[in-house]
């Protein structure tokens, strides 16, 4: 998971998930400049392709232009990491949850096709619902904590369902508790995620 | 795909071939950067011009890019890195993996139209590294290095599967499609290819490398 956000491979559910881990999880961001290298020295390996002839002088001409456009001003991210409040693109008081059961509300974001992304804010003592779902579903705790089994999820871990897990974590301590949950459907991510749940639950 | 031998490959590509090296060496990559950062040395902007446009115009046509889009991808990368040179900071990440990260997010800006989301060191909610335990003990250019070493002693096929993960950002069901090849065989390739860079690049980087 790490090595297809740093090649550029997850898809933008994922990628989301993974910035937003990476926001409390300074190991996994060496991880992921550890493969970046990698395909640093596949780049300074690449036969060079001929630019137009014209090229270099264009793009003298263009380097004292207007910089990139400029930034929204940024959302109150609230206790979400800042690429999730960003995604969202509203600030965190604004946004409009959905009752699910007592003490549990979701808020599906727009534009991820293929995959299913939500927020999940859970009250201490909550048990999160399954989703009824095909294929994989990842729970990045971005705030608050829960409990599944023996595991504690704190803040960056990812907890990683399959559709054959029956899993209903509860939420521990005294703070709510905000997760980023991504489903994916297809035989796209059917890899190496047992080995990257040890990896993240560390 | 022209491999002109007349253009200069990008410095830090000295990996022990030294041969034909003239009296003054030329700037790394990295000094350019800086260069580029500390005083937007034109000179130096279109040395490193020089060096990598033409690979990131290769990168992105091997994404799928069309002529012209790689073309025009190229210069916006390479205006990318003249107007972020002093955000690069060369204990993390060497010029040829961060000109890497600059093309692979304009590659994915191409296909998909949408920001790739990133970590941002200003959140409140950002966790520092921890002091020392993740200190690296090459500076981003030696690792460059080194992987480029370790990645000359793969096996064709190796770094075939190894390429079309890392550069053209397939997932391995889409490598084993790409190939005609069983996806068991993908990913022991791949698996095959992270256990060598392991033994090439010792213990302390491999444990970072531990991910499929």
């Amino acid at each position: 998971m790490l090595a297809d956000y740093a090649s550029g491979a997850a898809s933008p559910g994922l990628a989301l998930l993974v910035a937003a881990h990476l926001t409390h999880a300074p190991e996994s961001r060496t991880r992921v400049e550890a493969f970046e290298a990698v395909g640093g020295a596949l780049l300074a390996d690449e036969p060079v392709v001929s630019m137009s002839a014209a090229a270099l002088d264009e793009v003298l001409a263009r380097l004292d232009g207007d910089g990139s456009p400029p930034m929204a001003p940024a959302c109150a991210a609230g206790p979400l990491p800042r690429p999730v409040i960003d995604a969202v693109g509203r600030d965190f008081d604004q946004i409009p949850w959905k009752f699910r059961l007592p003490g549990v509300a979701e808020y599906e974001l727009d534009g991820f096709a293929g995959e299913k992304v939500s927020l999940l804010r859970a009250r201490p003592g909550a048990r999160i619902p399954q989703h009824t779902h095909e294929g994989r579903e990842l729970t990045l705790v971005m705030a608050g904590a829960m409990k599944d089994g023996d595991d504690i999820y704190e803040a960056g871990d990812v907890a990683i369902n399959t559709e054959d897990d029956d899993h209903h974590p509860q939420i521990v301590g005294n703070e709510t508790c905000y997760c980023l949950i991504v489903m994916s459907g297809g035989l796209r991510f059917t890899g190496p995620f047992s080995r990257v749940l040890n990896l993240l639950a560390e | 795909m022209n491999d002109d031998p007349a253009t200069p490959g990008p410095e830090s590509g000295a990996t022990g071939a030294g041969a034909g090296t003239g009296a003054q060496d030329p700037a790394s990559d990295e000094a350019l950067l800086a260069a580029i950062a500390d005083s937007r040395s034109r000179d130096a902007f279109a040395e490193l011009f020089r060096r990598y446009a033409g690979r990131v115009k290769a990168f992105l046509l091997r994404s799928g890019a069309s002529h012209d889009e790689a073309e025009e991808g190229a210069q916006e990368v390479m205006i990318t890195l003249w107007r972020r040179a002093e955000t690069f900071d060369p204990a993390r990440a060497g010029a040829s993996t961060w000109i890497f990260t600059i093309a692979r997010n304009k590659r994915i800006d191409m296909v998909r139209r949408i920001r790739r989301p990133t970590p941002d060191p200003e959140d409140p909610h950002f966790r520092p590294d921890d002091d020392g335990s993740a200190e690296t003990r090459f500076s981003g250019r030696e690792r460059d290095a080194r992987v480029r070493e370790a990645l000359a002693g793969l096996g064709e096929d190796q770094l075939t599967v190894v390429r079309l993960a890392f550069f053209a950002g397939l997932s391995h069901a889409e490598i084993a499609e790409r190939l005609e090849t069983p996806l068991g065989t993908v990913k022991s390739r791949l698996r095959l290819s992270f256990r060598r860079l392991r033994d090439e690049l010792g213990d302390s980087f491999a444990e970072e490398l531990r991910d499929d």
